[in-house]
């Protein structure tokens, strides 16, 4: 890439201004690093801590105490004298370390002599009869609306689905007096079976006093909570009207008007992927996650990750592997040695294993399990942007070659603008239920630049504006 | 006991697949053997133009055929819709003094072969697309031309070839190719194959292939940049070139937007991946802007670039080796492979087998780069 602008240079640029990115940058500014961080939205906290600095203002109590402690991490991070922009989408990176930032109507280029991406995580997708009526939407999705705005549903709802957040949502909703007309937890036995080994590491961290005080909030308030609830559709015209699911061999029916789904979260590794970083095959939480020393170095030297982003280690864990990565990028950049890096990082390191102790368990319960995809009818959507159901990946699979790409190449799922952030986990996990090759042959979709949509005037501003000499064409007749 | 074919395909682009295909409806035993998957380079990543012009004229008689092929393309795959739409090619002038090169152009096309090209004037060009920017000035269109689904075809041709019995090696590399008597020797990492026809369809990567027996090229792979837009209401209907500067522009039905025409990023052989120039990218877009202003409007969705092999003048490398029996090439199809994808295909499988060729590969042997002693 060319273009570069002198003063668009940088020693550390952080992408995310989450726990895991704003502690980064704490981090780095301690140890005098010139740091950049950006952010795509238009105020730093991430997913957890979103809507504490910049939205409107109202009583956020009902969210909790883990949401009010993301205050002073943010305090410190805005009075920090790092370089912060907000509402900047980094679109692309390349591996010389430049970086393409677009804020809606302009796209600069800054060259960063080390990255960290602290890019968070995503809610995975999970299709289900009818998930693209309007009134379905994702917990994800429900909880920026409450934390950012305030906004609730009036109406009663139902949450279905597996994974820690959902139970939080549903908490949060009953302390801010939301109707909750059901939990329906979709969580099988057999992730059960594959999490009690664990169950030891779990019940000596703090999450599960967590989890159990949530449970109760949820069981004294007469919310029915429904384990082991399959078969979950969406049934309505136009939108939805009504959740029907199957609980212990009955099938029940629910009048909804917003029905929330959540099955778990995993690592947001787009920018990662575009840069050409190798990613390795996690069995545990059946997700490609970018491969990194225990500093969170990639395979591309100048290039970290950190937080969600990393692996999934939950909000508290965030800030320490961010430190982590930045401490690392102070060595990278010749400003500590390797001693000090380790004295440093150290305490981190302790830290993040107490922290890790409960994963196991939580990996193992809300993992991706056979159940959602294999009762998933042929006829329903996989891949929304091309309008493509789960027969024609199926179909797909069993023909020539079961990687991903292939299969993206031959139907284009994956490939319109949200490029597979709906899709990818869902066709990987058809794919390999059907034509049974490995994780490697299946591997990932290749992320293309930008990463999510950008203006054709703002590429146009990137390039020359006369033509490059070997792309005029000879007006001379050829032989 | 080691598998044996009758013929041995180096390579799963259209190439290889549409040479698998017109060998196995001959009745021959072909093993295809590819790298990575098939389509996952330049075929699959391309343009899809199927177009002509500006194309040198010893490949005119391959276009002619070409273009009849695509015209009859869902019959040729048993009814498979490979996307092939004939919309029509339309050359455009950009200045006063495009237009005589371009008619020049024209006139060489209507001398060598058959196809027509229709001289449009500034009013009927704006007839036949109203959008686009007042400097353009003349065009000529070409209606036999057209556009297709990249991977979608080579898919075609492959699942046609599987049909007739020709069996596909994905992620299978070929490391080496060794003459013992009438039979060739070919490697992967694990296996050894055997087969007394070798071909080499390997793009961007032949020149290595080609020196396995003893034929000495320069290739040079380059990756031209594409980008895609978001679907947009019906901008033009044709598929759009330049006389003066690289430039292609289409809409496909769903309202996406193409854009290419040559403009390069870098390419890295070894790990297939490619890295884009913005400089020249931002050029491409602003290109494709000052013919079609309204295109300044849409989003970009994806940007890539594909690994093709450039020859050293410009012409496809088709036919056999010059130094070993048994031996064959099609590769380097620099810049225009794809359109020519179903005649060369079917071309070189008559030669190999021994019909007579509907059209003759002389211009394109390999022999023409190596003067006696390099040999
Ligand atoms: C939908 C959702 C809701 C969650 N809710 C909770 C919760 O309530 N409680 C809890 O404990 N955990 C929650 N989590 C888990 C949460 O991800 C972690 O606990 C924690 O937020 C991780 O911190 P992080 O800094 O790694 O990432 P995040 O907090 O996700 O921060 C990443 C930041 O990077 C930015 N970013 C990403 N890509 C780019 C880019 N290309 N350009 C610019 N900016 C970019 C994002 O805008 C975001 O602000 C949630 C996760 C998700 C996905
Ligand atoms: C961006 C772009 C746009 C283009 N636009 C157009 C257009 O609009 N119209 C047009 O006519 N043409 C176009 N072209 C050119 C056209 O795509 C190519 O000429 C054509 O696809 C070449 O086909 P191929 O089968 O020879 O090569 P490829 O498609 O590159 O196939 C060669 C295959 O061989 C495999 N291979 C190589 N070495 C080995 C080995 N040792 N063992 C096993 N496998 C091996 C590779 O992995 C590869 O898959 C474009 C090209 C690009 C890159």
């Amino acid at each position: 890439m060319s273009n570069t602008i002198e003063d668009n240079e940088v020693d550390l640029l952080i992408v995310g201004a989450g726990p895991a990115g704003m502690a980064s940058a704490l981090q780095a500014r301690e140890l005098g690093i010139q740091t950049l961080v950006v952010d795509e939205k238009g105020q730093p906290g991430g997913q957890i801590y979103a809507g504490h600095h910049g939205s409107p203002d109202f009583d956020r109590s009902f969210l909790g105490k883990d949401y009010a402690k993301g205050r002073s991490l943010i305090d410190a991070f805005m009075a920090s004298d790092c370089r912060r922009m907000f509402k900047s989408l980094v679109w692309d990176i390349s591996q010389d370390g430049h970086a393409c930032m677009s804020d809606g109507s302009q796209t600069s280029f800054v060259l960063a002599r080390h990255v960290i991406l602290a890019s968070g995580a995503l809610e995975r997708a999970f299709p289900f009869e009818g998930w693209t009526l309007p009134g379905v939407m994702t917990a994800g999705g429900a909880q920026i609306l409450l934390k950012t705005a305030g906004i609730v549903p009036s109406h009663p709802v139902v949450l279905a689905g597996s994974g820690p957040l959902l139970l939080l949502l549903a908490t949060q909703f009953l302390a801010c007096g939301v109707p909750v007309s059901a939990v329906l937890d979709t969580t099988p036995a057999s992730n059960w079976r594959r999490a009690t080994p664990f169950l030891a590491g779990f019940l000596s961290s703090r999450l599960a006093a967590k989890g159990a005080a949530m449970l109760l909030r949820l069981r004294a308030s007469g919310i029915p909570v429904l384990g082991r609830v399959t078969q979950i559709r969406a049934i309505g015209n136009g939108k939805i009207e009504t959740v029907e699911y199957r609980h212990e061999g009955q099938i029940g029916r629910l009048q909804a008007e917003t029905l929330i789904v959540h099955q778990g979260i995993e690592p947001e590794t787009r920018l990662a992927r575009v840069a050409n970083a190798n990613h390795a095959w996690d069995a545990r939480t059946r997700s490609w996650l970018p491969a990194c020393d225990e500093f969170g170095r990639t395979s591309i030297p100048h290039i970290s990750v950190a937080g969600d982003g990393r692996a999934i280690l939950g909000a508290d864990a965030a800030p320490a592997t961010g430190r982590i990565a930045a401490i690392d990028a102070a060595f990278a950049l010749g400003r500590i040695d390797r001693d000090t890096r380790q004295r440093l990082s150290d305490p981190l390191f302790k830290e993040l294993r107490r922290l890790g102790k409960p994963r196991k368990f939580i990996d193992a319960l809300f993992s991706p399990f056979p159940g959602l995809y294999d009762n998933l009818n042929d006829s329903t959507l996989v891949c929304r942007c091309e309008e493509i159901p789960a027969a024609r990946i199926r179909e797909e699979a069993r023909r020539s070659s079961a990687d991903i790409n292939s299969v993206k190449s031959r139907l284009r799922c994956g490939m319109g603008p949200c490029q597979g952030r709906f899709c990818e986990t869902t066709v990987r996990e058809l794919l390999l239920r059907t034509a049974v090759p490995s994780c490697q042959e299946v591997g990932q979709l290749r992320i293309r630049p930008p990463i999510k949509p950008v203006g054709v005037e703002e590429i146009i501003s990137l390039g020359v504006k006369e033509i490059p000499p070997e792309s005029r064409i000879p007006l001379e007749p050829r032989a | 006991m080691r598998t044996s074919f009758d013929a041995i395909i180096i390579g799963a682009g259209i190439h290889g697949c549409s040479l698998a295909m017109h060998l196995a409806v001959r009745q021959l035993k072909v093993a295809v053997f590819e790298q990575t998957y098939p389509a996952r380079h330049a075929s699959g990543v391309n343009a899809g133009s199927v177009h002509h012009i500006p194309r040198l004229t010893a490949e005119l008689p391959l276009a002619e055929l070409t273009l009849k092929m695509w015209h009859g393309i869902k019959d040729l795959l048993d009814g498979y819709d490979c996307g092939y739409r004939q919309v029509g090619h339309l050359k455009i002038a950009e200045a006063d003094e495009d237009i005589e090169p371009m008619h020049r152009i024209a006139e060489g096309v209507e001398r060598h072969c058959s196809i027509k090209e229709v001289h449009l004037d500034r009013q009927s060009l704006f007839r036949l697309e109203p959008e686009l920017a007042r400097n353009c000035i003349a065009g000529i269109f070409s209606p036999e031309c057209g556009y297709a689904q990249p991977a979608r075809t080579v898919h075609g041709f492959r699942a046609k070839a599987e049909r007739h019995g020709a069996q596909f090696f994905n992620s299978s590399r070929i490391t080496n190719a060794r003459r013992r008597g009438r039979v060739w020797e070919v490697s992967t990492a694990k296996d050894v194959f055997e087969a007394p026809i070798v071909v080499n369809c390997a793009g961007a990567w032949g020149e290595q292939v080609a020196g396995w027996a003893g034929d000495k090229v320069t290739v040079r792979p380059v990756a031209l940049m594409m980008t895609v837009l978001a679907p947009m209401r019906p901008v033009m209907s044709t598929v759009i070139g330049l006389t003066r500067r690289m430039l292609s522009i289409k809409q496909f039905e769903n309202g996406t937007v193409v854009i290419g025409g040559g403009y390069r990023g870098t390419p890295e052989m070894e790990t297939g991946h490619t890295t884009l120039n913005y400089s020249k990218l931002g050029y491409n877009l602003r290109a494709a802007t000052e013919v079609f202003p309204v295109l300044a409007q849409g989003q970009v969705v994806r940007s890539w670039s594909g690994i093709e092999g450039l020859s050293p003048d410009m012409l496809s490398i088709i036919g056999p080796s010059a130094n070993e029996e048994g031996f064959w090439h099609s590769f380097a199809h620099s810049t225009h492979g794809f359109y020519l994808g179903p005649a060369v295909g079917r071309v070189l499988a008559e030669t190999i087998v021994g019909e007579t060729p509907a059209v003759s590969l002389t211009p394109f042997h390999i022999a023409r780069f190596m003067s006696s002693g390099s040999a």
